[in-house]
């Protein structure tokens, strides 16, 4: 029963995206509902893969402890002497993927019914909004590095036209520059996604094509255990029986790698004075930092959030740049672990640079969206630090922030959202006292508020937590980094505070004057059911980290020593061959 | 007596006559007598060395063919000259330059 | 199996105390609106539950029972994390203070803000407060200890703030939180370093003194950050500045909070993590407190602000405590810190008992005046005689007059310094009891200053206001709900609440307990000293204080006063230091960002377009310039040949007749 239930959470909002192109244009409460009913199917769906996943499950870089796995061959091309070309439509989750799969289905929710008043052109708005749905969940669940791609990419179309078609006044720029610096990320991408696909084969299919089985199921890993060897021997010959392929599981197992190939590991070509393998996780981090988004490659992030509509901002910051982080995880760290090794520092450093620099942003931001962007900046630094520490606790922690931010900056957008939906306003300035006018709003900006400065009781502070105890505890971060990351809490407590006294407390006033004082008006129901339903999520996984530590802890365990393994690869030994 | 070279002589004179009246002339009938002109002299060398051929005379059959022929000619060349000028309105060969390229 | 029954028993009932408050606030917070004044009564009811249950805990475990208590949390990596509770003398002992004091503020409370717009909610607030701090000194380890840190640092913020209409509140709950911030972040350092170091957090394990220490730097520094914890908690210098302006929240929370019990968290931070901290903690421990102590009392001398200078000898009393932390006497610093919450509470809800009777009558005259400011006081003595005495005797005691407790307990302190300075050998270190003196001195002074302003002369506020001589309104004592707790903690101000002899505690039951786990017992030979030395300074400042109050003969040096009235101009340095920088940098950072990223980002995309020009343009002339050049010159040529081609058939002839020519003479040559 459970066997199909990745390809029902991409393919049913596919489907639903074409289906509303059939309805007409005028029928608007359809499309709304179809769009919630079909997120909320999602977000069924992605709870039943939660509840039926198996905890003690590893996956990583293990293909059979891999859950709720689908693999059918899709593209399948005899190259003659470049062997052969395998694609296979091949997803499945564990440990690292499984809370973004549920995070993303939660906050699609969310988005969906923050849609509610969008304007015009309905059709195409959810048509996209559901085709965004589709490839999000793809995202998450491919396993295969085409498939990954195909769906990183495809995300862009669909983000660039809700950009740059319902957004605010300087759309055009926003959607453009969101376009272009995403694009220049997975050009890297693809680069290094190519030179994979030249390096590595499949063991399993090599088998079948060299006629030692005839099906996937036939191949035992004695099998795999003897192409392998084969490969790394030169037993194998003929190079029209090596299968290419895209597999990323396959690209995480160093004897998949044809030997003498550009990104073998113990390949001596040096490519700018470096391995290139050391050069391919630059690329891909590169790729991901856009995403992420790292400083300094993180300009795109406030011009977009400031100009997309609300429930784009929210699905931005929600899940887009969590697929930054994922990106991180599955693709950077678990295929080029050496390289992971070998720039911890920097990744650090970079991730220090981020939570200061995101936070002193935030702190001269007069625009309430923009803070809230360069926030997310700073708090995106967090889950950079917990990456680079390679300890358990780091990258618990990381995964974890990724899971809380995505609760918590929704929540705050959607906050955003009201204010705007009101008086098309959003600058901090022109408000004053707020509380008196909107209470029920004013505790919930606070409650939010103070989620996000990482106040106990609230996930975020788990989150903040564990990427620093990782920090410190790690052996390739100078404690200084650390300490300097500790900045970020002050600065986080600081801008949302300052913004919370001078928008909230006081004596009321608005730069729009008696108009304004009409518009403003405490939250309508829909407003509560959303903003209620998140903090609380903050709040619950604030107080049971285990919800989410529990699933993840397995597989993280397992990918620290995987990553740590490679410590036996020594560069400098090889600079100096 | 007359020697050959008279015969070639007023041959010549002919075609050159011809030629000319060709060249300059404006008239297509004019023009059309310029043809016959050159016609009849190349008759006259025609006849004048078939001496060589008392035999069988080919020159000479040459020539009443060449007649023939120039009768013809005449007649549809005509033809056209009247065809051009209820056309054109007129049979002056400079102002009919259809040929050139416009 | 009675012995279980026992443990389950205390147990339940702490953790049960705990969580009432935390209940309260969850019904006042979402329904509170709908109970209107029979919240305050709720809360009142809840916080006897807890009081009650928190005296039969006291009794299970005072004076050496320990019980735990832990359930699992989450698991990260190897480690995991717990709920734990851990019940010993010093957590009883401060449960029964939070929840006695929180009683009485409530009860207070009830009175106090009446008519309050938002009365439910101050209540909700108080109930959360109640309940992060049972959480602090509940908690069996520090990631717990942190939690219930950062919820009081919340409360704090949201009751300094609760009149947020007024734009002081709402700045001063930002700084107040901000600036604790700070601290709590160097003591989530200290947390991490700590658990970086021993792999645990649990406190019984980290106490208990056979952990390995393999560095002991990066132990100096979490033992430093652990510290800031404090300091930013329990207003140390440097970070004391937010405490004079949290006292523009409600009278009431500033007893409770800003001076009987969260501020002394700090001081219960120290003692929990004691046996964790090393000489060099200690004694940066010990020069913390005394600077604290006497620029506190410093800042205090000159205040008018009634509440402001009571907030600056709290800063002051707190400097004592940890400096009695520092120099190693635990428990004189925990004896200070309870008589202190006694005799500060007390002097809070005195002086909240003088505003709220001066508000009344701002009120009835529909006129507006500072009822905070001592200098429109006087004679109050006459009309609030009930008031005036429990002022009185909280007042000599914070003075440290013999008789009264603040005496034994400041004695016992700087008995500890006298002690530890001697142990030390280098004279300077003698610094450290001597400011102890000198600031016991200015207590003297300040108290005596205040109690004279307030209470003492006559009534000054009808200078300013002559409509209140001729009408029928006159201050009022204050009634009975609020009388009753400022009685009850003046009663416990005096000495035998503690010990029955009057000049010393040290065979008190409290600090006999308290003291056990001292490493150096306090040496007794520097007692009798203390006793007379500060007994003395006490009686001197006193008479000092009555001599020059209200004579303006005698000079107040301008320096010294404009010193104290800012606070040693600490605001504005750090306004300079650190908010202009801050501010500044973040407008560099942000300038980067404009101008620089995205000038970079937006060049590169502008020299991308300039550069498909350049292309577009080379296009256009180079290769497109040469396919034309070639069209052109096929039609020059055809044009050429063209122009040969008259119409005219004449011509063509000529053309003809000259090419036969040519072939005629080619032939013929």
């Amino acid at each position: 029963m459970t066997q199909y239930l990745l390809s029902l959470l991409i393919f049913i909002p596919l489907a639903a995206s074409v289906f509303i192109l059939f309805i007409p244009e005028e029928k608007t409460t359809y499309f709304k509902f179809i769009t919630l009913s079909v997120n909320l199917i999602q977000l069924l769906l992605a709870m039943v893969v939660y509840l039926h996943f198996n905890p003690a499950l590893t996956g990583v870089s293990n293909p059979d402890s891999f859950q709720f796995v689908e693999r059918t061959d899709w593209i399948s091309l005899q190259l003659g002497s470049l062997g052969k070309l395998s694609i296979d439509y091949y997803v499945g989750v564990d440990g690292l993927s499984i809370l973004l799969v549920l995070l993303s289905a939660i906050v699609l929710v969310i988005g969906a019914i923050s849609s509610w008043n969008i304007q015009t052109k309905h059709k195409g708005y959810f048509s996209l909004y559901l085709l965004l749905s589709s490839t999000i969940i793809g995202c998450f669940v491919a396993l295969d590095f085409f498939l990954f791609y195909l769906f990183f990419e495809f995300m862009l179309l669909p983000m660039y036209f809700l950009i740059g078609i319902w957004g605010g006044i300087r759309r055009e720029y926003a959607a453009i520059k969101f376009f272009l610096y995403t694009l220049v990320g997975s050009i890297f991408i693809l680069i290094v996604m190519i030179g994979l696909y030249i390096s590595v084969i499949d063991p399993v299919e090599t088998a079948i094509e060299m006629g030692l089985a005839s099906e996937r199921s036939q191949v035992t890993s004695v099998l795999v255990k003897q192409v392998q060897q084969g490969l790394a021997t030169g037993g194998i010959s003929s190079t029209n029986e090596l299968v290419h392929t895209f597999d990323v599981v396959a690209m995480m197992d160093a004897a998949n790698y044809i030997p003498g190939s550009f990104l073998h590991k113990a390949s001596d070509v040096l490519l700018f004075g470096i391995s290139p393998s050391l050069v391919a996780f630059l690329c891909i981090f590169i790729g991901f930092a856009v995403k992420l988004p790292v400083v300094p490659l993180h300009t795109w992030l406030p011009d977009a959030h400031v100009e997309a509509p609300t429930p784009i901002s929210v699905l931005l910051a929600g899940i887009l740049l969590k697929i930054g982080g994922y990106g991180f995880i599955r693709i950077a760290y678990s295929i080029f672990p050496e390289g992971a090794l070998h720039y911890a520092w920097l990744v650090a450093l970079l991730g220090v640079i981020s939570i200061v620099y995101g936070a002193c942003n935030a702190l001269a931001s007069h625009d309430l969206k923009r803070m809230i962007a360069y926030s997310s900046v700073s708090h995106m630094g967090f889950v950079l630090l917990g990456l680079a520490s390679l300890t358990a606790e780091g990258i618990s922690g990381a995964i974890f922030q990724l899971f809380s931010h995505g609760i918590l900056s929704a929540l705050l957008f959607l906050i955003v959202g009201v204010l705007y939906d009101r008086t098309h306003d959003k600058q901090i300035e022109n408000y004053r006292g707020l509380a008196s006018k909107m209470p029920v709003y004013t505790s919930v900006v606070i409650i939010a508020f103070f989620a996000s400065l990482g106040l106990p009781g609230f996930s975020g502070f788990i989150g903040e937590l564990f990427t620093l105890i990782g920090a410190f505890k790690s052996n390739y971060i100078a404690k200084w980094m650390a300490i300097i990351g500790m900045l970020g809490l002050v600065l986080g407590a600081a801008y949302f505070l300052w913004t919370l006294q001078r928008m909230f407390f006081g004596k009321f006033w608005t730069q729009g004057g008696e108009s304004w004082q009409v518009q403003l008006t405490d939250l309508d129901g829909r407003e509560k059911l959303m903003l209620v339903s998140l903090a609380i999520l903050g709040v619950v996984f604030g107080i049971f980290p285990f919800l989410l530590f529990e699933p993840m802890a397995q597989s993280v365990g397992y990918f620290v020593d995987f990553v740590q393994q490679a410590k036996d690869i020594n560069f400098d030994t090889q600079l100096v061959k | 007596m007359f020697s050959l070279e008279h015969f070639l002589v007023v041959g010549a004179a002919l075609f050159c006559i011809g030629v000319v009246i060709i060249i300059t002339k404006r008239n297509a009938i004019v023009v059309l007598m310029g043809i016959e002109l050159i016609l009849n002299a190349a008759n006259i060398n025609l006849v004048a060395f078939s001496r060589y051929d008392a035999n069988v005379l080919q020159g000479q059959m040459f020539a009443l063919f060449v007649i023939v022929v120039a009768a013809a000619e005449a007649a549809v060349a005509l033809a056209i000259v009247l065809r051009v000028y209820q056309y054109y309105q007129t049979v002056h060969l400079d102002k009919l330059d259809e040929l050139k390229e416009k | 199996m009675q012995e279980d029954f026992i443990i389950e028993f205390v147990t339940w009932s702490a953790t049960l105390l705990a969580a009432i408050p935390f209940f309260i606030f969850c019904i006042l917070f979402f329904v509170g609106t709908k109970l209107s004044k029979t919240s305050g009564w709720l809360a009142v009811i809840g916080a006897s539950i807890s009081f009650l249950l928190a005296v039969i805990v006291f009794f299970y475990t005072w004076p050496d029972k320990v019980y735990t208590q832990s359930i699992h949390w989450f698991t990260v990596g190897e480690y995991t994390f717990t709920l734990k509770l851990l019940l010993d003398k010093l957590s009883a002992a401060m449960l029964v203070l939070v929840s006695f004091i929180s009683l009485l503020v409530q009860i207070y409370s009830t009175e106090y803000m009446k008519g309050d717009k938002r009365y439910s909610r101050y209540f909700a607030y108080l109930g959360l407060f109640t309940f992060s701090m049972f959480c602090i000194v509940l908690s069996g380890n520090l990631l717990l200890l942190y939690i219930g840190w950062e919820l009081v640092g919340l409360s704090s913020y949201l009751l300094i703030g609760f009149w947020r209409e007024k734009t002081e509140a709402a700045l001063a709950s930002r700084n107040a939180f901000i600036i604790n911030r700070i601290g709590d972040t160097g003591f989530l350092l200290g947390i991490i370093l700590v658990f970086a170091q021993f792999n645990t957090l649990d406190l019984a394990t980290l106490t208990s003194g056979n952990l390995p220490v393999d560095n002991s730097f990066w132990l100096t520094v979490a033992g430093i950050g652990l510290f800031c914890g404090c300091i930013a908690k329990s207003a140390q210098f440097p970070l004391q500045i937010w405490l004079p302006g949290a006292m523009a929240g409600p009278t009431p929370v500033s007893a409770l909070i800003h001076a009987a019990t969260m501020v002394a968290a700090g001081v219960f931070l120290l003692a929990r993590v004691f046996p964790l901290l090393n000489t060099d903690v200690l004694t940066v421990i010990a020069i913390t407190g005394a600077i604290t102590a006497f620029m506190g009392a410093v800042a205090a001398l000159f205040q008018t602000d009634i509440k402001r200078l009571l907030a600056f000898s709290t800063i002051s009393q707190l400097g004592y405590m940890v400096m009695g932390m520092g120099v190693g006497a635990y428990g004189s610093a925990l004896f200070h810190l309870f008589t202190h919450a006694f005799f500060k509470a007390c002097l809070f809800l005195s002086a909240g008992a003088v505003i709220h009777a001066l508000h009344k009558v701002e009120h009835q005259l529909h006129t507006h005046f500072d009822a905070q400011d001592m200098r429109l006081m006087g004679g109050l003595r006459k009309t609030m005689p009930f008031t005036f005495i429990c002022y009185l005797v909280s007042g000599l005691s914070l003075a440290g007059l013999p008789l009264f407790s603040g005496f034994l307990s400041k004695d016992a302190i700087l008995t500890g310094a006298l002690s530890w300075a001697e142990t030390k050998g280098n004279f300077l270190w003698y610094l450290i009891p001597d400011l102890g003196f000198i600031s016991a001195l200015l207590t003297a002074i300040y108290v005596g200053r205040q109690l004279i302003l307030v209470f003492g002369g006559e009534f000054r506020l009808p200078h300013l206001l002559p409509q209140l001589a001729t009408s029928q309104i006159a201050v009022k004592d204050v009634p009975f709900a609020m009388q009753l707790p400022i009685g009850i903690l003046a009663i416990l101000s005096v000495f035998f609440f503690f010990s029955l002899n009057p000049v010393d505690a040290a065979y008190g039951w409290f600090l006999t307990t308290i003291s056990v786990k001292t490493a150096q017992a306090a040496d007794h030979s520097w007692h009798t000293f203390t006793v007379i030395t500060s007994g003395l300074l006490a009686i001197t400042g006193l008479a000092l204080a009555y001599v020059v109050t209200g004579n303006t003969r005698i000079p107040r040096p301008a320096f010294l006063k404009n010193l104290s009235l800012h606070n040693w101009y600490l605001e504005d340095i750090y306004r300079i230091l650190f908010v202009r920088t801050g501010q500044l940098f973040s407008k560099v950072t942000n300038g980067i960002d404009k101008k620089l990223l995205d000038t970079i980002i937006d060049y590169a995309s502008i020299s991308m377009v300039v550069l498909a020009h350049i292309f577009a343009w080379i296009d256009r002339n180079l290769v497109d310039g040469l396919v034309n050049f070639a069209a052109y010159l096929a039609g020059r040529i055809g044009a050429l040949t063209r122009s040969v081609q008259g119409g005219r058939v004449q011509s063509y002839f000529l053309y003809t007749l000259f090419g036969l020519l040519i072939l005629v003479v080619w032939i013929i040559l």
